[in-house]
């Protein structure tokens, strides 16, 4: 007891070393600023009204919220490919539900709700599917998961059979709430609405934040994906921590996908196909290792406002289209070579 | 009934306070058709630290996995502080108070000192989340009361990677006393260390002694194994070749005895 008293407070970390605890969060800080600048000074035009930060705060989230989730992943060391087809398949599911149930009360649920109930519940079952591959069987994450990619979307193709599925029916209905609690827009003033899904994109980030920071899960997923032997030595469960991983993935993809339908009150088959490599740069850009052991949800989040802006961004400065990927391809290989350079330079 | 009655022992010893803190009866492990740990029987007492010698392939490391619980012995009893154990798991032996150091293996080095301390047993409430200060302060305690860290450049932030070899191991033992283990179980844990960082790891091992607790000791080399360890249980093919008290062996000689009992089978 009397040892314990010895030391009551931490000594404050000095300046120094607070910034350097936070170098990756703050280059790609200060990378993001320096985007949105070249937009300003490139694009006044556009950059200083409302409508086309409305417009990213529509789009950006669906990629944001996917890239989220994959942070976990990465920061194990691992990675998963099928999420753009459980996208599709937790799209699908809700919009099959919903059209198909729209006069009977199953278990006294609305069919929207139960759309999206069930819709999130296909994309935790993809996401265990996924597990039992990897975790289960001991498959390499890339190759079990291209695997249920093809799977999934193949279920897409099969159940939908090429046709696309309206919501507008949603939009009005009784379930309206439901509806705007998820892709509504929120009347700020009178020339500016403010997307609902952008409010999730912000609240799912913090909680994926805290959750980073703060919870049990979030240092072990850092730990198995830096030194899986230690991890496993000092107790932690490391096939649960996987799967648990693998799971919010699915979730999150279902839950994207499902928004994302909404949004454009339609469900297509083809949802998602152009979605798998902005979220995975997001992730790396947002200064994640894809070695593992190294993650950072705040270098998500601004990863996906980049990715998700450029192309606007791009044609706004008066390029041609076809210059969108050179741009994206050049964000991403300059990013990470300051990770790597910053990265090396502290060792 | 003849098993009770050791029971009975065991636990009237217990209630005595004279139980060893380990001891294995008739332990036999056996893979397959291979008998890798033959009828060992040993004991462990209370605060002292004990050398595991033998060849390679003389099962010590077998010996420290039933011990800890990652394999279950074939046939045979442990008894821990008098109470006989059918350790399952790993996290049950850690909860019993034994607590394994391994080569450098054990800390994670893209996390910070106070991640790997409380790694697996974090401080958290009932959602799971950690607090952070706690822990951030028990690390600090750790650091400067048991290891004498004292640099300002080192504080409970900094990426394990940023320690020796030597510091890393004292992370590691100090966890484990911090956790109030009664038997730490080194296993070879200054393998990849230099000479001065060896030092430092036989200065950690010392201190485990002081502070009242007991420890095995497994190296190859006798010279480092001399110094620290009060007794020394020497391992044949799977069988307990022999022990011997430090007072009754010098290094030369517990040397020699090795080096023949590889040439002869017999430790003389």
């Amino acid at each position: 007891m009397g040892e314990q008293a010895v030391i009551t407070r931490l000594p404050e970390p000095t300046f120094k070393q607070k910034i350097a605890r936070s170098k990756i969060e703050i280059s790609i800080g200060i990378v993001t600023v320096g985007v949105f600048l070249v937009y300003l000074i490139g694009a006044p035009q556009v950059f200083t009204h409302y409508q086309i930060y409305y417009s990213f705060m529509t789009t950006i989230p669906i990629t944001g919220i996917l890239a989220l989730a994959l942070t976990f992943v990465i920061t194990l060391g691992e990675i998963d490919m099928s999420f753009p087809s459980v996208m599709a398949l937790g799209g699908l599911t809700m919009s099959t539900v919903y059209s198909n149930m729209s006069s009977v009360d199953y278990f006294g649920i609305p069919p929207l709700t139960l759309g999206i109930l069930a819709g999130l519940g296909v994309g935790i079952l993809c996401g265990l599917l996924n597990s039992l591959l990897i975790v289960g069987f001991g498959i390499p994450s890339i190759v079990g998961s291209i695997g249920t990619q093809f799977f999934f979307r193949g279920l897409v193709n099969v159940i939908a059979a090429g046709a696309g599925i309206s919501m507008l029916a949603a939009q009005s209905g009784p379930e309206s709430g439901v509806y705007f609690a998820l892709a509504g827009k929120i009347q700020v003033t009178e020339g500016a609405r403010l997307p609902m899904q952008f409010l999730w994109f912000i609240g799912l980030g913090v909680l994926c934040l805290v959750i980073a920071k703060r919870h049990r899960f979030g240092l072990h997923v850092s730990f198995v994906g830096d030194n899986k032997l230690a991890a496993q030595m000092m107790g932690v469960n490391v096939p649960r921590v996987r799967i648990t991983a693998y799971v919010i993935t699915g979730l999150a993809a279902a839950f994207a996908g499902i928004v994302s339908n909404l949004e454009v009150a339609y469900f297509y088959p083809s949802q998602g196909e152009d979605i798998m490599l902005p979220a995975l740069a997001a992730v790396f850009i947002g200064g994640t290792s894809v070695l593992g052991g190294r993650g950072s949800v705040v270098g998500t989040f601004l990863g996906a406002l980049i990715m998700g802006s450029l192309e606007a961004g791009i044609i706004s400065l008066g390029f041609d289209g076809f210059w969108t990927k050179v741009f994206y391809g050049l964000i991403i290989m300059v990013s990470v070579s300051v990770y790597s350079f910053v990265m090396k330079k502290s060792t | 009934m003849a098993e009770a009655n050791l029971q009975n022992e065991a636990a009237e010893a217990a209630a005595k306070g004279d139980a060893p803190l380990l001891q294995m009866v008739d332990v036999c492990k056996r893979f397959g058709g291979v008998q890798v740990l033959d009828n060992v029987s040993l004991e462990i007492g209370s605060n002292e630290i004990v050398g595991l010698v033998g060849d390679n392939g003389a099962g010590k490391s077998t010996l420290i996995k039933t011990i800890t619980g990652v394999h279950l012995p074939t046939s045979g009893d442990i008894y821990y502080k008098g109470e006989k154990i059918s350790i399952h798991s790993v996290k049950k032996s850690r909860k019993l108070g034994i607590e394994t150091v391994y080569q450098e293996r054990a800390l994670a080095d893209l996390q910070t000192i106070w991640q790997n301390m409380f790694l697996g047993r974090e401080i958290t409430n009932k959602l799971g989340f950690m607090n952070i200060k706690e822990e951030k302060r028990q690390s600090e305690l750790m650091m400067r009361e048991h290891m004498g860290f004292t640099s300002k450049a080192i504080t409970v932030d900094t990426e394990v990677e940023f320690l020796s070899g030597g510091e890393k191991q004292g992370i590691a033992i100090s966890r484990a006393l911090y956790f109030k283990a009664d038997l730490i179980i080194l296993d070879e844990p200054t393998v990849a260390l230099s000479l001065s960082e060896t030092q430092r790891v036989q200065e950690f091992i010392l201190d485990i002694k002081r502070r009242g607790h007991s420890a095995i000791y497994i190296s190859h080399s006798i010279y480092l194994l001399y110094p620290v360890c009060d007794r020394f249980i020497v391992l044949d093919r799977g069988r307990v070749a022999g022990v011997l008290d430090k007072k009754d062996v010098t290094q030369d000689e517990l040397q020699e005895k090795m080096v023949n009992l590889v040439k002869t089978g017999v430790l003389a």
